[in-house]
């Protein structure tokens, strides 16, 4: 049996060696973030974002897919950091609505073609209006992004779009609307050529989605499901060949595997890995990125009914009861503490309203005026958070700490984790729908003021006509403010409504102001040209990998 | 055997039929729309109806099953919208790479623990035996997830010996397909290599405790050759644990797939789950369940194969 067992051992130590020995090799070959001009990235997603003409994952996938693969008929000055980004010509080369906002005409670029050589015009913007405007039993109908689209298009009013002539196209909005060419950030326009011949052949725009062609900077190359994406650049782009070559795309929704990925060389970007490794990261060289952006944790008190509906102290009270600092600490200092729904130098930040602070004796006071002295006489507040998910943050550590703050002035809190998905859909039916009714308060991660279109659904009393908030938010002056904020062409004037409306809404506490995102990324040194964007989005034509 | 095979496939449909029943059933009772990420917040009533009526989400549930149950008897196992391609090509794609995944942690973890609960059971009581139980132990109680990331911060962030995960197939050659699979299969073979090793150890010490064990000695078989008649009256019960093992192995493990960017079966089940696709969810569900069906009757017939006294049960 001794020899049995030395040729057992013998056997398992040959396999390992073999193993070993062939992955110096294998590893060698799938590392390799030194190549230049090839960016390879960690993202946060579970999977590619859609690659048709309105991604899915939310901004990850306009970020790193639709901004790539298309250009919409405006685009934000992604180049500077220094102020909110604002809606800039792209592939029309100005946009101008008439006195009330209520005709916008677009003139289009007369030097662009799709990347199969198609030209762009008129034709085809009407074609894309027509793909989600037009008749829903229409050959070219695009029912997906009509639907998951329908908030860019929203304005559009139907057959209220024509052609002047092959570069003018006038677009007719519902109702005066002074943000079309916010919205028009997101109308990526495929080619009409391309859509044509893949759907006369019998295929779907799914079909389409799978070798994607558009105006942007970058091509789909290659796309392998739950693995990655290589977008190759498109020499002849209109505005100048992007200086990278390739952009890979990884999906890696586990924070402890982009790290690795990135330490090992795999990708040189890898999005919000784990708070904890930060110094560690700083320490190997590596240019960890924090930065502040619009992107708040602000979570939304039911308002629907008792305790928090009439109850302004109360809500006061949980805001003052809120240590930001320590909960800051947790996480690494990965996000700051958030005194209003907008960072400080945001153009929708109240500059003379000090917000929330932490303030346990003003908490107390108020939690007794509200009728619970002590939280006496008040249920444990069933609290609505998701796992994790893209732009969460990190979740179960913040509520841990929330849970201790609101108890250490009497009030118990609930936890209720549930799926990202499910989270959104609570957004989506409300909070007085008889499924969500027993929710009192429901998480929120908004990139809260990031395109002034971002959080009309969160203020204003009715959604859509005849669709109550989804917390059950409701303030007629709020209502009136932000209807003038969307009604002006004037992007001033539309900021001062909306700080306006925001003062209030920061009185009546009809938010719980916890946390700003810093956006934690790292890159590697030999990634150049990142600019720390004051958006969720950037422009990669910008960024090179160098020797 | 051929007839034990059909009859064996043919006991399988009343239970896929009940499988895909049970959790068309749960899908649609837990909470969440089943329109998922198609709708959003700005959408009126009759949008957000006209979304789910291209669902069919609302029709009565008997005749939304039954016409799943239609397609899939065409080879139609749907659209995911969430997922923009057919049910049958993500299914695909994840099931081949769960299978490469599975089936080699199923070999490594079943050889391993073969060959340990062997190794020990022979020598019950002495060091060897104490060592071989202390790792079954252990393999059975590190949970998944802490192993793959203390793997992956040492073979991959600090030894930069092996990729952080990600499969690709054979597009980097042999040897990038064997350097993506080790860590995975490392992390996913233990449970299978513990748990097989604690079953190997009892049938073999309850084997050689058996009466013809002596009587093989009396009539003078060498060591080696009474180790051979334990081996086959051991082997039964690893075998159906085995399968059992490795059925799980290609149902695809959610953590060992999610650490390690695999694109299998785990990770396409969880995402559906998360996003309430339906359409895939259902698929593959069925799926697992049939493998697990085929699995059982595999091990069935390779029990009935080895060991006469099988034969006869198996009817």
């Amino acid at each position: 049996m001794k020899l049995s067992m030395r040729k057992a051992v013998t056997f398992v130590a040959g396999l390992l060696v073999a193993g070993m020995s062939l992955t110096a090799c294998g590893a060698s070959g799938s590392g390799g973030s030194s190549d230049p001009g090839v960016l390879k990235i960690a993202m946060t997603a579970s999977d590619i974002p859609f690659t048709g003409t309105y991604p899915d994952n939310g901004y990850e996938g306009f970020r790193f897919v639709s901004n790539n693969l298309y250009d919409g008929l405006t685009r934000l000055n992604l180049d500077q950091d220094t102020e909110l980004p604002t809606p800039q010509p792209s592939l029309a080369e100005s946009v101008e609505p008439n006195e009330d906002g209520t005709v916008w005409t677009f003139k289009l670029r007369e030097d662009v073609e799709f990347t199969d050589g198609t030209p762009f015009n008129a034709d085809a913007v009407i074609f894309k209006l027509d793909t989600v405007k037009g008749d829903p039993d229409g050959k070219y109908f695009d029912a997906d992004v009509a639907s998951r689209g329908s908030a860019v298009f929203k304005y559009v009013k139907a057959g209220g779009y024509k052609k002047v002539d092959d570069y003018t196209v006038t677009v007719e909005t519902t109702m005066p609307y002074g943000l079309l060419n916010y919205d028009a950030l997101s109308w990526f326009i495929p080619s009409p050529t391309a859509v044509k011949a893949v759907i006369d052949g019998g295929g779907t725009w799914a079909d389409f989605a799978k070798a994607p062609v558009g105006t942007g900077p970058f091509t789909l190359e290659e796309l392998v499901p739950g693995d990655h994406a290589l977008l190759v650049r498109n020499d002849d782009y209109w505005h100048g060949p992007a200086k990278l070559e390739e952009i890979y795309l990884y999906p890696a929704p586990e924070a402890a595997t982009r790290l690795s990925m990135f330490e090992s060389g795999e990708v040189n970007w890898a999005d919000a890995p784990a708070p904890d490794a930060i110094q560690q990261l700083q320490d190997s060289g590596a240019n960890v990125i924090l930065a502040k952006y619009p992107h708040s944790i602000s979570p939304r008190f039911n308002e629907f009914r008792a305790p928090f509906k009439d109850n302004v102290e109360l809500r006061q009270a949980l805001n003052y009861a809120l240590d930001r600092e320590a909960t800051a600490a947790i996480i690494n200092d990965a996000g700051f503490p958030a005194s209003q729904y907008v960072y400080e130098g945001h153009p929708d930040f109240v500059p003379d309203n000090p917000g929330y602070g932490y303030d346990k004796a003003k908490a107390e006071q108020l939690l007794a005026e509200a009728g619970y002295p002590g939280g006496e006489g008040l249920k444990p507040l069933v609290f609505a958070y998701p796992q994790g998910g893209s732009g969460n943050m990190y979740p179960p550590e913040m509520m841990q700490s929330l849970q201790q703050q609101f108890a250490d002035i009497g009030v118990d809190v609930e936890l209720m984790p549930v799926e990202w998905n499910t989270l959104l859909t609570m957004g989506i039916e409300g909070l007085n729908s008889p499924q969500w009714q027993d929710i009192d308060i429901l998480w929120a991660s908004p990139a809260a003021g990031m395109l002034p279109t971002t959080y009309t659904t969160t203020v204003m009393c009715e959604r859509v006509p005849g669709t109550p908030n989804a917390a059950g938010m409701c303030n007629p002056e709020i209502d009136e403010l932000w209807d003038k904020g969307l009604a002006t062409t004037d992007i001033e004037q539309t900021h001062e409504y909306f700080r306006q409306g925001l003062d209030i809404a920061l009185d009546e506490a009809d938010f719980l102001y916890w946390m700003h995102d810093l956006n934690l990324r790292v890159l590697a040194p030999e990634v150049k040209g990142f600019i720390p964007v004051l958006s969720w989005w950037t422009d990669f034509t910008l960024i090179s990998v160098e020797d | 055997m051929f007839r034990l095979a059909v009859r064996r496939l043919l006991y399988s449909i009343p239970i896929l039929i009940g499988v895909s029943i049970i959790c068309f059933l749960l899908m649609n009772v837990l909470p969440g729309s089943a329109a998922g990420g198609l709708i959003n917040d700005q959408m009126t009533d009759a949008e957000k109806y006209a979304a789910e009526e291209r669902l069919g989400l609302h029709d009565p549930l008997p005749i939304r099953y039954w016409d799943w149950l239609v397609n899939i008897l065409q080879g139609d196992l749907g659209f995911s919208q969430q997922r923009h391609r057919d049910v049958s090509e993500l299914l695909g794609q994840a099931w081949a790479n769960t299978f490469i995944l599975a089936i080699v942690s199923a070999v490594i973890g079943v050889a391993l623990g073969i060959l340990l609960g062997f190794i020990a059971g022979t020598r019950r009581g002495g060091w060897v035996d104490k060592i071989v139980s202390t790792f079954s132990l252990a393999g059975l109680s590190i949970p998944s997830f802490f192993l793959g990331v203390v793997l992956l911060s040492v073979f991959a962030s600090k030894l930069q010996l092996l990729p952080a995960g990600g499969w690709n197939g054979m597009e980097d050659g042999i040897g990038g397909a064997i350097s993506s699979l080790i860590l995975p299969v490392a992390t996913g073979s233990l449970v299978t290599a513990g748990i097989t090793a604690r079953v190997m150890r009892a049938a073999i010490v309850d084997t050689m405790s058996a009466d013809f064990i002596e009587t093989l000695r009396a009539k003078g078989l060498s060591e080696n050759e009474v180790r051979k008649h334990v081996m086959r009256n051991a082997i039964s019960p690893v075998l159906t644990t085995s399968g059992v093992q490795f059925g799980y192995l290609l149902g695809g493990s959610v953590v060992v797939e999610t650490i390690f960017r695999w694109p299998g079966m785990g990770t396409l089940t969880y995402n559906a789950i998360s996003s309430r696709d339906l359409p895939v969810i259902q698929g593959t569900i069925l799926i697992i369940a049939f493998a697990f069906v085929l699995i059982n009757l595999a091990v069935d017939i390779i029990q009935a194969a080895i060991d006469p006294r099988v034969r006869g049960t198996l009817t």
